[in-house]
């Protein structure tokens, strides 16, 4: 008898009292313990949406082995095949100067003016092995792709055209969604054998250059 | 694509058209750069596909073209030579997604020289290609 009356009162009475402080406790679950007081500032990055295609300009300098540094500019037209990989087809212009020997033996042409003009083409495989993010003071972000590159191509120079290897990396910045910075180092590889014997010339390109995304 | 031509470099580039899932046609640009010559090249030619749904799938190939070759200045006779070329050549296509593949091919060519016996060459070319 006792136990039944504790069970019929106690029952109800837990109960309730569960009740009270489940509602309770939901309602103060609304509200954070504590109110941040930075609100988060959208930010919008710029990302190639589904352009595919890229075509650009670029300028530096070029050193031809022998032959001293000269302007380099030219133009290239990049096929994104996927995130990492893309298809790159480059064209340059340069002008070689002259040799140490033609300074040094004073009135003697190894090359005609007409010879000395350097011009290549190439077709290359690209890929982003490091994309990112860089920071430009604490109001913008740039997507960025560091990308190692490599292909095969010609050189007419001397009178000749020569099958040209190059391999190098760079450095893209997308400013906007359809505008993009590079800047880049190539090597650029052939055969030569117009002061002599045959040997492999080693030429070193620097250069930056824009590009739009279509 | 990128290989030899009877021991010169060759760069090449192609657009091909498939017709049916078995045939296609294809017109090919080739740069040839040697020792002593500078050589380029035109070819049209018909791809045979016998099992186009194979992930490596072989390929059979014939075609036409015209040559032009260039010998390089240090030679004693410096004129240019320009003949017709046919060739037979076979590949294979590994595809490595639906819409890019790598392509591997061995061709036999024959230039039709305005002597008494034609010339001979084998070419070795491999590439990654775009379906569009």
């Amino acid at each position: 008898m006792e136990n039944r009356t504790k069970h019929l009162f106690l029952k109800p009475l837990c109960l309730g009292a569960g009740l009270c402080v489940a509602v309770g406790a939901h309602a103060q679950d609304d509200r954070p313990l504590i109110e941040p007081d930075v609100t988060p500032v959208p930010v919008t990055e710029a990302l190639i949406d589904t352009e595919n295609f890229e075509v650009g300009a670029f300028v530096g300098v070029l050193n031809i082995e022998d032959f001293e540094s000269s302007l380099l500019f030219g133009g290239k037209l990049t096929y994104h095949l996927s995130e990492s990989f893309f298809f790159e087809a480059g064209v340059g212009f340069a002008e070689g100067g002259e040799t140490s020997f033609e300074k040094l033996a004073g009135n003697v042409e190894v090359l005609t003016d007409s010879e000395r003009d350097y011009s290549y083409y190439n077709i290359n495989l690209g890929y982003n092995v490091l994309p990112g993010e860089a920071f430009l003071s604490e109001n913008y972000a740039f997507n960025t792709n560091f990308y190692l590159i490599a292909g095969a191509g010609a050189t007419d120079f001397a009178g000749d055209t020569r099958f040209t290897l190059n391999a190098g990396a760079g450095y893209q910045v997308l400013l906007t969604d359809s505008v993009a910075v590079h800047i880049g180092v190539r090597q650029h590889y052939y055969r030569i054998d117009v002061l002599g014997a045959e040997k492999t010339s080693m030429n070193t390109e620097v250069s930056t250059g824009l590009s739009v995304f279509f | 694509m990128m290989g030899e031509f009877d021991g010169a470099a060759v760069t090449a580039g192609y657009g091909g058209f498939w017709m049916t899932r078995n045939l296609s046609a294809e017109l090919w640009a080739s740069q040839i750069l040697g020792s002593a010559s500078e050589i380029r090249m035109v070819n049209a030619n018909l791809v045979h596909q016998p099992f186009p749904h194979w992930r490596v799938s072989p390929f059979f190939t014939l075609g036409v073209g015209h040559i032009w070759v260039d010998p390089k200045a240090t030679l004693a006779q410096p004129e240019e030579r320009d003949n017709s070329i046919g060739h037979a050549g076979l590949g294979i296509r590994a595809y490595i997604t639906d819409r890019y593949f790598i392509r591997a091919e061995v061709k036999d060519y024959k230039v039709f020289t305005t002597r008494t016996t034609n010339e001979e060459a084998t070419e070795w070319k491999i590439g990654l290609s775009i379906f569009f």
